[in-house]
């Protein structure tokens, strides 16, 4: 047959050799044997603590109904918490989202200052913030909107920063060389290819906020995680399980809305 | 009129953009610069509308320096140059509408603009530069969802918007298919003849700068090696700005560069004439589409002869028609407070 494709008869060209992948597992492995000897990981406490875990598991199965009834407040304020957080949060990323992008910041102090700011408040995990606020501003849901913002600002800031400093600079240039001026280019050509993005990333912020606010309870600040906290300190396995299953289904409905608006945006 | 003195760039790299140029583009001209990439074509254009600044010399338009001028000065003077972009550089994600609307900005204040509070006019206007590229069925249309040649077609609009007296064309054809670039260049070519506005367009295939140049420049290391009528452009002319570059690209002098070939399905009728005729040096009185003289397509001796008779009187729109522009073609599109006919 012409033309069809022939094995060659020569040796096949090898691969370069793969022993450094092999030695990087084989180190990744190790070092991970060695973490777990290091903390004393020990999975036969998970058979000695099955005691309350099967407690736990079986208030799963038949929930308190009537007490789900009477956390459902907890948990509007928990949503509450979350979309005042998340939203004061978005605001206040606004002006630091454009100091902190490069291509519309030239200043390079303007620019380090917003960048540090955010890294910084990244750095600080929401309970806590939260642990702090309420120090600050006493027990309650007052310090929980608190951490949620902080937290949230830190967050769409940083995305939303990298998403302006992607934006095409064709647009900006036509304008330019049409004669607009600074102000024109920046709401003409680089808010509408940013907002988008924006409005994305601050759902994204409320979906983990939603989950986040739901702990910050355990320091006090507020929300369903109050409850929480206290039915398992009394050891009331069914209020808990009923909690957890309340949360669950809230956190699941709550990303499923928010992914399909998303979608839309995108 | 833009006139180049002594022009001389060099980038902050060493590299020279432009070397020693001295140019005057006379009022209604459409003149193609030809060069190798990175002979200084891109430079030349953005210099007149000082996108590039350059490090000697002086450049004026219409008798003002657009190099001396202060930052609203400049606004004001780059209000009246269009410009289109080898990547049409249009907000994809808005409207066509909104996307020519963005030639109307320098004449408002920015926030009237940033709303998008537009008088009136200005959407009459918008409207017809999208009738004059073909595209005024697409105004609600988000940008993103046209083809290449169609977002082409909305920059022009976007440009003519600006009511320019000056188009620069960059590279404006380098990325779309040969139909495609048939109608770009007839819409340029059409649209220079009807409005008069001076145009220039870089391009580098020497086909289509023979095929639609009234005036061709050549550069050669930021220098002006050729500038004469099209009809003076010979083989061995281009053979001198491409050097051996091109003759190693399989490009044989006097081999017809492949101009009869284009398919007539997306042509304008308006210029058929035009590119009909395309490598042949055919006297200008003969590839004029329309009866009697206009400032564009008058241009008997375009590169010697003077600019074209009685420039309009100061303050007039940039969009006046050319006297003997064909009597079915309204006259629309003046300043845009005066009446505007729509479609």
């Amino acid at each position: 047959m012409k033309g069809t494709l022939k094995p060659p008869e020569a040796a096949l060209p090898r691969p370069p050799r793969a022993y450094k992948r092999w030695a990087s597992a084989l180190l990744f492995a190790a070092a991970l044997v060695a973490s777990g000897w290091h903390l004393g990981l020990d999975f036969g406490r998970l058979v000695s603590g099955s005691g309350p875990m099967l407690r736990l598991f079986r208030a799963f199965l038949s929930p308190n109904w009537p007490y789900m009834l009477k956390v459902l407040p907890a948990v509007f304020e928990t949503i509450r918490m979350a979309v005042l957080g998340t939203t004061l949060g978005a605001l206040m990323s606004v002006p630091v989202i454009f100091a902190a992008a490069r291509n519309v910041t030239p200043n390079r102090f303007v620019y380090g200052l917003a960048r540090g700011v955010m890294n910084v408040l990244r750095t600080i995990p929401e309970l806590l913030f939260a642990a702090l606020f309420v120090a600050l501003v006493g027990l309650g849901p007052t310090a929980g909107i608190l951490a949620i913002t902080v937290f949230s600002f830190g967050i769409i800031a940083k995305l939303t920063s990298e998403a302006v400093e992607a934006i095409d600079p064709g647009p900006l240039e036509a304008l330019w060389a049409g004669g607009a001026s600074r102000p024109v280019l920046f709401g003409y050509a680089v808010v509408p290819q940013v907002l988008p993005a924006f409005i994305s990333y601050t759902l994204y912020t409320f979906e983990i906020n939603v989950r986040a606010a739901t702990v910050l309870g355990l320091v006090g600040a507020g929300g369903i995680g109050v409850m929480l906290n206290t039915a398992m300190k009394l050891l009331q396995y069914d209020k808990a399980a009923s909690i957890i299953l309340l949360i669950f289904a809230v956190v699941l409905l709550i990303e499923a809305l928010s992914q399909s608006l998303r979608r839309r945006i995108a | 009129m833009i006139e180049f003195q002594n022009v001389r760039k060099v980038y902050p790299n060493g590299t020279v953009g432009l070397d020693g140029v001295n140019l005057t583009i006379g009022r209604g001209e459409f003149v193609v610069i030809v060069g190798l990439s990175g002979a200084g074509k891109s430079t030349l254009l953005r210099s007149i509308n000082r996108l590039v600044d350059i490090t000697e010399g002086d450049i004026l338009i219409d008798g003002r320096s657009i190099v001396q001028a202060g930052p609203k000065e400049l606004r004001r003077m780059r209000r009246d140059i269009g410009m289109v972009f080898q990547s049409f550089n249009l907000v994809r994600r808005m409207s066509v509408l909104r996307n020519v609307l963005a030639g109307r900005v320098a004449y408002h204040p920015a926030w009237r603009s940033i709303l998008g509070l537009f008088p009136e006019a200005d959407l009459r206007l918008a409207f017809d530069a999208l009738r004059r590229v073909g595209l005024e069925d697409k105004a609600f249309v988000r940008a993103d969802q046209l083809s290449g040649g169609q977002q082409q077609r909305v920059s022009i609009a976007r440009a003519l918007a600006q009511q320019p007296k000056i188009l620069l064309a960059d590279e404006p054809v380098a990325s779309l298919d040969p139909v495609t670039t048939d109608v770009i260049m007839n819409d340029l070519k059409r649209i220079n003849r009807e409005l008069g506005i001076t145009t220039v367009v870089n391009l580098h295939v020497v086909d289509l700068a023979r095929r639609f140049a009234d005036r061709i420049i050549g550069l050669k290391a930021g220098r002006i090696v050729f500038d004469g009528p099209v009809e003076a452009a010979t083989d061995d002319v281009f053979a001198e700005i491409y050097g051996r570059e091109l003759a190693s690209a399989g490009w044989t002098p006097g081999g017809g560069t492949k101009a009869e070939g284009t398919p007539a399905a997306d042509r304008r009728p308006e210029f058929g004439a035009a590119t009909e005729a395309p490598a042949k040096a055919v006297p200008a009185t003969d590839r004029k589409p329309d009866p009697g003289p206009g400032p564009g397509a008058s241009a008997g001796g375009r590169l010697a002869a003077a600019p074209p008779p009685a420039p309009p009187a100061p303050g007039m729109s940039a969009f006046r028609l050319p006297d003997g522009v064909p009597a079915g073609d309204p006259p629309v599109m003046e300043r845009s407070g005066e009446r505007s006919v729509l479609p």
